[in-house]
C-alpha cells in the first residue's frame, strides 16, 4: 500500500520535536548515562579516552619539543613532570590508555562479529586485567617518588 | 494481520562512502599494533629507568631514540597512533551527521592534520637521533 | 482503581507523573505533572489511560495489544525505553517521568512518527510472508536453536536507545540492520548480494559503535547489536565491495 493515505494520517510540512537524550548539545547524548547499561557506559567512555589521547599527542609532541632547546629546558620540565599532580596525571594516562586499549580489543572482536553475545563478560574480564595492570603502575609511578 | 507500510519521499542518503569494511579494518589493524607499541613505549619511559616516573633526562632520551631498534619502534608507534587517531576522530565527527561538503572539509582537515603530525613527529624523532 | 478510590473507602497511594506534553502549533514542549493512584500492579500504561479519563482528554497516546507483543506503546520511562503496557508503576519511584521515543519526531504528545524507523528497513523485508516451516517441522540438521526474527514487533526502543541515532538521522538503525541479517539468515528468495550493498550504507552497519543500548532495550528477544555484529562479520570478510545504495 505504498504512498497511500491512512484515514486520520495528517501531511505535514515539517516534522515535530525529536527527543535527544543529553542537555541540548548533539554530542552529548553519547554520555548521558540516564537508562544506559553496560555496553552504552562502555561505548561512552571509550569515546572519551579516545578524544583525550588525540590531546595528549599534541602535548605530549609539544613537550618533547623542549628536547629540542637543550639538556636545560628538558630539565626544567622534569622537575615540573616529577611532581604529585604529574604523576598523578601520568596514572590517568595509564587508565585512558589501558581503557580504550582494552576495549579496543573487545570492540574489535565484537564488532567484527565474534563473541558478541559475551561482550559483557568480555568487558568485565578486560577490566579485571585493566585494573590490575593500572594498581601495579600506580603504585610504581607513586613509589618511585 | 497485514501490517501497512506509508513509504515516504527519499532518505537522505550520503553519496559517497565514508565508512567501509576497509576502515574498520585499518582501525582495527592500528589498533592491535598500537596494543604491542605503547605497551613498550610506556614500560620504555615510564617503567625501565630508576628515576622519579621512570622519565629519562635529556642524555638517557637521547641514547634511547639512538637505539635503531627502539627508532623503528617508535617511528612505526607515530605512523600507527597518527592513523588510528585521525580515523578515531572522523568516526567521532562524522556521527555528527555533516553534509557532503562539512564532509569533505573534515576529510582534508584530518588529512593534514595527519600528515603534519607524521611529518613534525619524524622531524622530532629524527633531529633527537641525530644528537645522539 | 478509579477516581473513586479503594472500596475500603481509603485513598489508593500516588504518584507523580510528569508526561511530555507537545501538540501542533505550540511554541515547545513542556511537562505537565498529575498525580495518579497506583497500585501494586498497575501499568505505566493504565495510568496514562488513567490521566486520560479522569484529568486531561486530551493526552494523546498509543496503544494496542496490552500484553508486549504489537509494540505499539514504546516510550521513555524515566529515561529507560520500555513497553508501558508491561511496565509496573509501582518500581519506578515516587516521580515518574514519561516521554515520548527519542530520535524520533513527536507528532503529539507520546506518539512519534513510526514513518521514521519503517522506512530504514531494507525494501526486501515484505509486508506479509508466509512462513516456509510447518508447525510440526523440526529445526534443520546441526541447529539446536535458533531465533526467528519476527520476534521484531518494530516498536522502536532500539533506534530511541542508540547512542548513534542521538546525533545521526541518516544512520539505518538497529531495527532495519538486524531485519538485513535476518534476510541473510532466511533470505526466501531475496538476493542476499542486494542485501550486504544495503548494509554497506555509509549510514549502516559501519556506523554502529557496539554501544549495545539497542539489545538491552528490546523487548522481543531479537538482539539487534548482535545481528548487526554478524552482518558486519560478513562484510569485513572481504566479500563485498563498498556500494553506494540507490534511493529507494
Amino acid at each position: 500500500m505504498s504512498g497511500q493515505e491512512l484515514p486520520g494520517i495528517e501531511r505535514r510540512g515539517d516534522d515535530g520535536p525529536v527527543l535527544r537524550k543529553g542537555v541540548g548539545i548533539p554530542a552529548s547524548g553519547w554520555f548521558d548515562p540516564r537508562g544506559r547499561a553496560l555496553g552504552g557506559f562502555a561505548f561512552a567512555v571509550n569515546r572519551v579516552t579516545g578524544l583525550g589521547l588525540v590531546v595528549y599527542l599534541y602535548l605530549h609532541l609539544a613537550v618533547l619539543s623542549m628536547l629540542l632547546r637543550g639538556e636545560s629546558a628538558w630539565s626544567g620540565f622534569l622537575r615540573l613532570a616529577t611532581n604529585w599532580l604529574f604523576l598523578s596525571l601520568d596514572v590517568l594516562l595509564i587508565f585512558g590508555i589501558l581503557y580504550h586499549g582494552l576495549n579496543g580489543i573487545r570492540v574489535a572482536l565484537v564488532g567484527s562479529g565474534l563473541v558478541a553475545d559475551r561482550q559483557k563478560a568480555l568487558w568485565w574480564a578486560l577490566g579485571v586485567i585493566g585494573t590490575i595492570t593500572l594498581a601495579f603502575s600506580a603504585l610504581h609511578i607513586y613509589g618511585s617518588r | 494481520m497485514a501490517t501497512v507500510r506509508i513509504r515516504e519521499a527519499v532518505r537522505r542518503r550520503s553519496p559517497r562512502a565514508p565508512r567501509s569494511a576497509g576502515e574498520w579494518r585499518t582501525m582495527t589493524l592500528t589498533g592491535l599494533g598500537l596494543l604491542v607499541l605503547v605497551t613498550v613505549h610506556m614500560i620504555a619511559n615510564h617503567f625501565v629507568v630508576r628515576s622519579i616516573g621512570g622519565l629519562r633526562d635529556y642524555q638517557q632520551v637521547l641514547a634511547y631514540i639512538a637505539n635503531p631498534a627502539i627508532f623503528t619502534i617508535e617511528s612505526l608507534f607515530l605512523l600507527f597512533v597518527t592513523v588510528h587517531a585521525m580515523l578515531g576522530l572522523r568516526g567521532v565527527l562524522l556521527d555528527l551527521d555533516p553534509g557532503p561538503r562539512l564532509r569533505r572539509w573534515i576529510d582534508r582537515g584530518l588529512a593534514v592534520l595527519g600528515l603534519a603530525t607524521l611529518a613534525y613527529g619524524y622531524f622530532l624523532i629524527g633531529t633527537l637521533a641525530s644528537r645522539a | 482503581m478509579s477516581e473513586a478510590g479503594h472500596p475500603n473507602g481509603s485513598s489508593p497511594p500516588t504518584r507523580t507523573f510528569r508526561v511530555y506534553r507537545y501538540k501542533r502549533g505550540d511554541p515547545g514542549w513542556r511537562f505537565d505533572g498529575f498525580e495518579v493512584p497506583v497500585g501494586g500492579r498497575t501499568t505505566v500504561l493504565e495510568a496514562l489511560r488513567w490521566i486520560q479519563l479522569h484529568r486531561d482528554r486530551t493526552l494523546a497516546l498509543r496503544h494496542s495489544c496490552l500484553h508486549a507483543s504489537c509494540g505499539t506503546c514504546g516510550m521513555q520511562v524515566n529515561g529507560r525505553e520500555v513497553l508501558a503496557c508491561v511496565t509496573l508503576a509501582d518500581t519506578l519511584g515516587s516521580t515518574i517521568t514519561v516521554e515520548p521515543l527519542a530520535n524520533i519526531p513527536v507528532l503529539t504528545d507520546l506518539v512519534v512518527d513510526m514513518r521514521q524507523l519503517f522506512e530504514r528497513f531494507p525494501d526486501e523485508i515484505g509486508t506479509v510472508r508466509t512462513s516456509d516451516a510447518l508447525p510440526q517441522a523440526s529445526p534443520p540438521d546441526g541447529i539446536e536453536t535458533y531465533e526467528r526474527f519476527e520476534d521484531c514487533i518494530e516498536c522502536g526502543l532500539c533506534l530511541s536507545a542508540c547512542p548513534v541515532s542521538a546525533t545521526s538521522d541518516a544512520y539505518l538503525g538497529p531495527a532495519a540492520l538486524a531485519a538485513a541479517q535476518r534476510l541473510l539468515e532466511e533470505p526466501r528468495g531475496v538476493d542476499p548480494e542486494r542485501i550486504l550493498d544495503w548494509a554497506q550504507d555509509p549510514n549502516g552497519a559501519w556506523q554502529c559503535h557496539a554501544a549495545f543500548e539497542c539489545t538491552e532495550a528490546c523487548p522481543s528477544n531479537v538482539r539487534p547489536a548482535e545481528r548487526i555484529m554478524a552482518l558486519r562479520g560478513t562484510l569485513a570478510g572481504g566479500r563485498r565491495t563498498v556500494a553506494t545504495v540507490m534511493p529507494g
